[in-house]
């Protein structure tokens, strides 16, 4: 129910480093400094390619401050115009040879542009654009490159096939990174303040391009025909070039000297034609039409206050409805995208109308429309269209006279209410919204948000507009699916709220009539509207479940308690308690935030009483949230509200399980915590689960068991009624359910009397040695039962025992192994029945059942492993000597062993053993030890230290290790294999007796292992890897002994891995002893060619022999030259 | 609604500031002075200069625009969304008062500036025999101005003289005007 930590506090305490490492970094990976040039006189070169890898990790390094833009502020000034020179210096360079291609290079200019486009998505192009030069003499640089690599890319795009065989070629051309920063920089320098005619250098011949519909102005300038020609082109494409596009294109339109021109006037009708094309066809893109209607977005904006465009409005107004070109506003309409464009256009076009008076009248059907438009738009199932549909009726809203304005925030409020149904219960009157469509109410809700943060609507209306957001901050629907939807609905009515107590004074909130405000809330008429308002909005910021919702209610809060100062209750301690950072976990935001704000005023209880009730609460979908809304409601409750529960309990329809699982959970913590009972009568409950047949039986039986615990103490009196139900459920499998369950069991058979006891205890036992768990895990709950009740069994104890023991033994399943020992963990019997249960300890620890899933035997060791920590927590005491020694050698096994996570469960239990009073004199260093992690070299050390050094331990436990190691040190991870071996070898070179008694332990496995492949191969590449490290020679092992065990362990195997083992063995043994190269020269021969391979190499590294003999092929006259 | 409020953030506190006036009248030595630059080597200006000053919390992004007749016609090119507007006046150039009046006024006609407000740095004031604020006020005749908030303050971009002073007023104004909640 949690999310991990947010990205934003993250990014605040990295940010210093990655900006650090930023400006490190980036020299070096943009220039390349002459180290052949004497020191003081170092020339700098640009670089021509840098690593990809580079480039990404700078990259990652930019990402993170998405989050919090403005960190970096500061640091563009510097860090920008570095790119930026670097991009200009590359492109000055020469061209790039086009050999040297490899895919871990890419040319210096892309990476550039990379970097800087992830800075203009972090911190907005608008800002970027500010620090590159302004320098005009760039200006034929950047339109000459861009116009190449414009040329490359058409060719390639020619020839498809060209494109594969000449791969350097792809790898340099421009890539949209390119054209958009490119494009971008362009805009910024036609900024200059002189004529682009005068711009000689760039003027020359230049054709006009064959655009349909675009009639250029003769004396157009070369330099303008150029920039438009490029910026038209990428007006049409589908990446992000076109916005740059779209920039450049406005700005040079917008030019002073190009207006004069007519450029304007030409684009303009070149625009309008272009919804006019020869023939419509499917095919037409529809990114030609978003990039032209976001130039003619663009224009209309640039020109908002002025006259420049009035004559064009009418126009383009018609064609946007559609009156003339049907079939491409057909195509424009199926592309949100467009549907947005088309929604700017209009707004921008109303904002000029509504310029001057006596345009808007002339103009007033413009208007009139236009709203209408949007207020459908306002429905449209496409989130990016709703938002710029209620920012732009929200804008033009701002400019309309006033009546006019009410009337469409009248006219919002009505379509709100459409679809809100009332139902009356008694006197009370709620709202039903589920049949309102949420999309739509997101939309109006927004755009009643996006008003109020303009402060459109006179404070008058304010008494309308509240219930409607208040309606909002709680509305949640489920899909069909199940999956909660809405929560955008919530997200813009805490916009509105903030905006209402951002923009609107106290005295004018406080002059709001409550009566009619309060229809949303169930606040009463007795407090004002500020602190219904706030009320609200700390229940939202403890309950919701949305984490940005719970952060978004926290913010306005402020706002709220901040700019309304004394007129809520407690408010500075409430914007203490309702932290920003805190509520951003759900489980703290409702165990703690909702605790802590409850008891600063009765309005917030009440509030969060009601809200646990709800959706929030008991309603959740998610079951960890309805127990921790439990624990809480437990906490906070009276015992009118909980009898008010058990009376609603009743009324719950039968499809409301998560309802029914949250209250019972209520009613169960309110008694859990009060020990008040006389008033509770758990009967009807048990009835209704019994004879009641439910979908979510799982949900009841965890719900009914924890209130049987609750409420067991004051003796029940339907002791029959609940042991068939619990009997019934502990067969099911759920961890949540066993848990609550064999609890409810264990408190349910203290208060029996013996004759009782003993029934239940034998029916529990003929359902574990019977094998009546059928699937496996069926009787995981009854297993837990018996733990649990075994101190009170008395009499059956003994029979509990030995059915446990049958049920060990009974079906091999790794799932009920590894529950009995975990139960047995938890139960008291670990201790006062050691020694009934030890062997079962033993034998889990040496568990290594493998099957399709792998090695699920470990799940029984680390539950051996857990149960032999608690033996030697408890106190040692419980154990004898014997066993002590037995489970320390075990576990010493277990630590070395090559899964992770049983080592880090072996340590645990190690640590144990040694500040137990087994050893007394290892007491210190247990905390050393538990300090290794579990995959470096010291670790590994101390465990051969313990084992060899202990001349007690060592004869029984060397061989017991070793049989664990070698699996670390042959078949773990990578970064395992080094750290074991690395341990090995360096406690043999501390002396010759180590290597002694390494040797000779390993040399002992193997004899022990020869039927055991688990073991016995990576005992062989032990033995193999120690003669390559020269250990092995000096180890005094009988070679023959060895050589023949070896011989025994492979014998009439097809076990490739081994075979190679042993290979490898006689390699290390052939140095010294001659019957082993007689053996691998026998097996140069063998059936499996692998083998072979194996065998010639080895011969050559021992001998060199063997080489220029096709030995896949050879016979036995080719083993001569292996002599 | 966090991203409303983070965007929101991101661009309170930024001002757009035209820095104008006729050619030698010192504006790109006042910006390099108030970016702490060095000002003895300033040309004259054949473009712009965009420069953002973090001054006081506020982000001002100031765009100096070279003052050549030439390229006066183009200054209408940057009036967009302009919050402020900083004159620049070469306070010994008596000469050319009438000229920078006339341009001043004909600037202040245009639409788009209507909503921003107007500093005049009376600059080089460091010079003997310069002009008096009341001799420019006439000059400019800047009491005829009823449709901007005007000010004017003497300065100095050489000595570093009042050139704070009238950055707060602007932000100042500012504030009274955009950031009224």
């Amino acid at each position: 129910m949690d999310v991990p930590e947010d990205a934003d506090l993250q990014v605040q305490r990295a940010s210093p480093d990655l900006i650090v490492d930023l400006h490190i970094s980036l020299e070096p990976f943009l220039w390349r400094t002459d180290t052949a040039a004497p020191a003081g006189v170092r020339t700098r070169r640009v670089r021509r390619r840098v690593r990809a890898r580079e480039a990404d990790r700078i990259v990652a390094l930019l990402e993170p401050f998405q989050e919090l833009p403005q960190l970096l502020d500061p640091h563009l000034q510097t860090l920008v115009p570095i790119l930026a020179d670097a991009f200009i210096a590359s492109l000055q360079s020469k061209p790039l040879k086009k050999t040297s291609y490899t895919k871990l290079l890419i040319p210096l200019s892309k990476a550039i542009c990379r970097l800087l486009y992830t800075f203009c998505k972090i911190r907005g192009e608008k800002v970027i654009v500010r620090f590159l030069s302004t320098d005009t003499k760039h200006l034929e640089l950047l339109l000459s490159a861009i116009e190449a690599g414009d040329v490359d890319a058409h060719q390639d795009a020619g020839a498809e096939d060209a494109r594969q065989a000449n791969e350097d070629q792809v790898a340099d051309q421009w890539e949209w990174e390119h054209r958009y920063i490119t494009l971008l920089w362009l805009s910024q320098l036609l900024l200059a303040p002189f004529d682009l005619s005068t711009l000689s250098s760039l003027n020359t011949d230049v054709t006009p391009p064959a655009i349909s519909g675009l009639l250029l102005p003769t004396n157009t300038p070369g330099v303008t025909l150029r920039v438009v020609s490029l910026a038209l082109r990428y007006l049409s494409s589908s990446g992000k070039e076109r916005d740059a596009a779209k920039i450049l294109l406005v700005r040079i339109a917008m030019r002073r000297d190009m207006q004069a021109l007519g450029l304007l006037d030409a684009l303009i009708k070149w625009s309008i034609a272009s919804f006019d094309p020869p023939e419509v066809s499917e095919q037409t893109s529809s990114y030609h039409y978003i990039g032209v209607l976001s130039f003619l977005s663009g224009i209309l904006n640039a020109s908002l206050a002025t006259s420049d465009m009035d004559g064009y409005l009418g126009t383009i107004f018609r064609i946007l409805q559609g009156e003339w070109y049907r079939e491409v506003m057909d195509v424009v309409n199926r592309s949100v995208v467009a549907r947005k464009a088309v929604l700017t256009v209009l707004r921008n076009i109303c904002v000029i109308v509504l310029r001057s008076p006596e345009f808007m009248n002339e103009m007033v059907e413009v208007i009139e429309i236009t709203i209408g438009t949007i207020l459908e738009s306002l429905t449209d199932s496409a989130t990016p269209v709703r938002l710029a549909a209620s920012k732009s009726l929200s804008v033009i809203t701002l400019k309309l006279p006033t009546d006019m304005a009410t009337q469409v925030v009248d006219e919002v409020l009505a379509s709100l209410m459409r679809d809100v149904t009332v139902v009356t219960r008694g006197q009370e009157q709620t709202q039903n919204l589920s049949l309102v469509n949420p999309s739509e109410w997101h939309g109006l809700i927004l755009t009643l948000s996006q008003l109020l943060y303009r402060r459109s609507p006179p404070a008058s209306s304010l008494c309308e507009i509240l219930p409607a957001l208040l309606a909002g901050l709680s509305f949640e629907q489920r899909s069909t699916s199940g999956a909660s939807l809405g929560t955008n609905v919530r997200d813009a009515a805490c916009f509105g709220i903030w905006a209402i107590a951002r923009r609107y004074t106290t005295s004018e909130l406080q002059a709001i009539n409550i009566s009619k405000a309060a229809i949303a809330s169930k606040h009463g008429t007795k407090c004002s509207i500020l602190q219904i308002l706030a009320t609200e909005l700390v229940v939202t910021a403890s309950l919701d479940p949305a984490g940005n919702i719970r952060r978004g209610s926290s913010a306005a809060l402020q706002e709220l308690i901040g700019r309304h100062p004394n007129t809520i209750e407690e408010g500075i301690k409430l914007v203490q308690v309702v932290d920003y950072h805190v509520v951003a976990l759900r489980s703290r935001a409702i165990t703690e935030v909702a605790v802590q704000a409850s008891r600063l005023s009765i309005w917030y209880l009440e509030g969060i009483l009601n809200g646990l009730l709800g959706w929030r609460g008991i309603g959740d979908p998610d079951a960890s949230a309805r127990r921790t809304t439990a624990v809480v409601y437990g906490n906070l409750a009276n015992l009118g509200a909980v009898n008010d529960l058990i009376t609603k309990f009743s009324e719950l329809k039968p499809r409301e399980d998560h309802e029914r699982h949250g209250m019972l959970l209520c009613v169960a913590s309110y008694y859990t915590k009060h020990r008040e009972y006389e008033s509770f009568d758990i009967g009807g409950v048990l009835q209704y689960a019994n004879d009641t047949k439910h979908r979510r039986v799982d949900l009841i039986a965890e719900a009914v068991s924890r209130l049987i615990i609750s409420v067991t103490p004051t003796g029940l009196k339907q002791n029959d009624l609940i042991i068939g139900l619990l009997n019934k459920w502990l067969r099911r499998t759920e961890t949540e359910v066993i848990e609550a369950t064999a609890e409810a069991a264990f408190t349910v058979v203290q208060s029996l009397s013996c004759e009782r006891k003993a029934a239940v205890f034998s029916g529990w036992i003929a359902v574990i040695t019977e094998n009546q768990g059928g699937r496996s895990g069926q009787d995981q709950g009854i297993l837990s039962a018996l733990f649990q009740a075994f101190p009170v069994a008395e009499l059956s104890q003994g029979t509990i025992v030995s059915a446990i023991h049958r049920r060990w033994n009974l079906v091999h399943d790794v799932e009920s192994r590894a529950a009995i020992l975990r139960y047995l963990t938890s139960s008291t019997a670990l201790t006062t029945n050691l020694e009934e249960f030890s062997d079962l300890i033993i034998d889990g620890l040496d568990d290594y059942t493998t099957t399709a899933r792998g090695d699920v035997g470990s799940l029984v060791r680390i539950e051996a492993l857990k149960s032999t920590s608690a033996i030697l927590k408890a106190s040692s005491t419980h154990c004898n000597p014997e066993l002590a020694m037995k489970l320390y050698s075990k576990t010493l096994r277990l630590a070395a062993e090559k899964l992770d996570k049983v080592r880090v469960e072996a340590q645990q239990a190690v640590s144990h053993i040694l500040s137990s009073n087994i050893f007394p004199s290892s007491l210190d260093t247990s905390d050393a030890f538990l300090s290794y992690p579990t995959t470096s070299e010291p670790y590994f050390r101390f465990i051969l230290n313990l084992c060899f050094n202990k001349p007690e331990v060592h004869s029984l436990g060397a061989a017991e290790l070793l049989s664990g190691y070698v699996g670390s040190a042959n078949t773990g991870s990578e970064e395992l294999v080094r750290a074991s071996r690395a341990a090995l070898v360096a406690f043999c070179l501390l002396s010759e007796d180590n290597s002694r008694l390494i040797c000779g332990a390993l040399v002992a496995v193997l004899k022990v292992n020869l039927t055991n492949d688990r073991v016995l191969v990576p005992t062989l590449e032990a033995i193999a890897f120690l003669f390559d490290m020269q250990i092995f020679q000096d180890s005094g092992v009988d070679w023959k002994t060895l050589h023949i065990t070896v011989q025994k362990s492979h014998f009439k195997t097809g076990n490739i891995r081994k075979l190679e083992a042993a290979i490898h063995v006689y390699g290390g043994l052939g140095e010294f002893y001659a019957p082993a190269i007689e053996k691998l020269t026998t097996m140069a021969i063998h059936p499996f060619p692998r083998v072979r391979e194996r065998v010639v190499d080895t011969m050559f590294v021992v001998k060199g022999v063997g080489k220029g003999v096709n030995w896949p092929k050879a016979g036995k006259l080719d083993l001569l030259k292996l002599k | 609604m966090l991203s409303i409020l983070r965007k929101a953030r991101l661009k309170d506190k930024e001002m757009r500031i035209l820095m104008l006036g006729l050619d030698n009248a010192g504006k790109t030595t006042i910006v390099k002075r108030i970016m702490g630059e060095d000002v003895n080597t300033v040309s004259p200006t054949l473009g712009f200069i965009i420069k953002t000053i973090e001054y006081e919390g506020y982000k001002l992004n100031i765009w100096d625009v070279g003052g050549q007749k030439t390229l006066r016609s183009y200054w209408r090119n940057y009036f967009e969304k302009t919050d402020a507007l900083i004159w620049v006046v070469d306070a010994t150039d008596r000469l050319r008062i009438d000229d920078c009046r006339e341009e001043l006024h004909g600037l202040l006609q245009e639409e788009r500036l209507s909503g921003a407000c107007l500093l005049v740095f009376a600059n080089k004031t460091d010079v003997n025999g310069c002009m008096d604020p009341e001799e420019i006020r006439e000059g400019l005749q800047l009491n005829a101005i009823k449709t901007h908030q005007w000010h004017i303050i003497r300065c100095s971009a050489i000595a570093s003289t009042n050139l704070q002073e009238g950055l707060a007023w602007v932000v100042q104004d500012a504030k009274n005007r955009l950031f009224l909640f």
